[in-house]
């Protein structure tokens, strides 16, 4: 069994964590350096992405959303428009980062309202098929439609432009990232076997449903268990927007995960497949070949075929 | 008396003149018809750059038109193929059908321990994000 190193703080409004494997040799990068990188590059994601910062890039973008005014994006605000732009095609408008008007409607906590511009023709809100996005790749300007959130593709986003500093320095060590829920592993754990992660029990119990095992990959869980109010109108919501309806949905579900290479698209994947409900979610899943865990409302947790082969252990 | 003859003169005259206006109407009628030569033959040059240009066009769009067909030809030789195999595929799905359902027992999918055993050590936890509100 080699070493491990381990750090821990807050970032982008939730725990982050980076374990390394294996001692420092001369030449290799120090894990504590690792982790300064890490922490870097999830402070200059929050700085550029962040919905609950008015001075954010993506704040500003917000604030002139719907004005026919060209905003310069920085290289990760303009990875990140484009990447949702994609999942929204990919997730056939599963995923849609125009949710924002309807989290604040619900009554999020925290987030910036977008200005409210006069309507010209069609508004480019969530589920319409209108271009929300236009894009000028050679100048790097950016203009939208409306305003956009970065809560369903953030934290994925920062995993992986993380996991591309840290990923060339590991020089055969392992490592695993965690942002509040969202991981990203390379190589073994310090037992020399893959990482072994939990699957969190939305009920709130302390032991995990599952055990996964995970080697180079991410993995990523879309659960209403902590982010969940009351609504002005005195329903209950929670942050996963179904984009067709602007409400809160999946019907019947209380989590979803999603393992995946990248920790991005493990991100949206487990947010579309959520929105699927319990009843579509498992033949949306197996169609599209992922591997998948879900936990129904009343606690019954499923699975793939593809999940099951990296299952190691379940607690039912 | 011997009569003095009589040249006409007034006769040559008129002869010395027509055949002087004749001249110069013909050189006028040379002229006009050379620089109308030169007209229909700068127009016909013309027409033939066009026709040229026309036929290395024609020439290129019956090369194209000539490998598309080649192309949809090799195309629908390998749709049939590949209708020939799914016929197969599907022949040896239906076997399999009746294979598996006169199993006694599905096969197990790879075990998976659950149940009473306690949960292995973990090096993370995947779950909600976020303080809840």
């Amino acid at each position: 069994m080699s070493e491990a190193s381990s750090f821990s703080t807050r970032s982008m409004g939730s725990p982050l964590r980076l374990q390394v494997t294996g001692s420092t040799m001369a030449g290799v990068a120090p894990a504590d350096g690792l982790w300064a990188q890490a922490v870097d590059e999830f402070r200059v994601v929050d700085a550029e992405l962040s919905c609950y910062r008015s001075d954010s890039l993506l704040g500003r973008l917000n604030g002139s959303a719907g004005s026919d005014t060209w905003f310069v994006a920085s290289d990760r605000l303009y990875g990140f428009l484009a990447l949702a732009d994609r999942a929204r095609r990919q997730t056939r408008g599963r995923f849609d980062p125009r949710v924002l008007p309807a989290l604040v409607r619900l009554g999020h906590p925290g987030l910036i309202a977008p200005a409210e511009r006069p309507a010209t023709g069609e508004s480019g809100g969530p589920g319409s098929r209108t271009t929300w996005l236009f894009r000028d790749p050679r100048r790097r300007r950016v203009r939208l439609r409306s305003a956009v959130d970065s809560g369903g593709l953030g934290k994925g986003l920062a995993l992986r432009w993380a996991g591309r500093r840290l990923a060339p320095q590991l020089a055969g060590r392992g490592a695993l990232l965690e942002a509040g829920g969202d991981i990203a592993a390379w190589g073994s754990a310090p037992d020399g076997h893959p990482w072994q992660v939990g699957v969190e029990d939305p009920g709130g119990t302390d032991e995990p449903l599952a055990v996964v095992s995970l080697g180079d990959g991410a993995i990523s869980t879309s659960s209403i268990a902590r982010q969940h109010w009351v609504a002005p109108d005195g329903r209950p919501a929670h942050h996963l927007i179904d984009p067709l309806t602007g409400e809160p949905g999946g019907d019947g579900l209380a989590a979803v995960t999603v393992a995946t290479s990248d920790p991005a698209w493990a991100e949206v994947w487990s947010k579309a497949l959520f929105l699927e409900g319990a009843r579509r979610i498992g033949d949306e899943a197996r169609r599209r070949g992922l591997a998948a865990w879900w936990v129904e409302a009343d606690g019954t947790l499923r699975m793939t075929p593809s999940a099951r082969l990296r299952t190691i252990w379940s607690a039912r | 008396m011997v009569a003095t003859e009589r040249r006409p003169v007034h006769l040559l005259g008129i002869v010395g003149l027509s055949a002087a206006i004749y001249a110069v109407n013909l050189a006028v009628i040379t002229e006009l018809q050379a620089a109308g030569d030169s007209q229909v033959t700068a127009a016909q040059a013309g027409n033939r750059t066009a026709l040229d240009v026309l036929r290395v066009t024609n020439a290129r769009v019956a090369g194209e038109v000539q490998a598309a067909t080649g192309n949809l030809r090799t195309t629908n030789s390998l749709y049939l193929d590949a209708t020939q195999a799914l016929i197969s595929l599907e022949a040896r799905l239906a076997g399999l059908g009746k294979s598996a359902s006169a199993l006694q027992a599905l096969p197990a999918l790879p075990s998976v321990s659950s149940g009473s055993l306690k949960a292995p050590v973990i090096h993370a936890t995947t779950g909600a994000s976020g303080a809840k509100p």
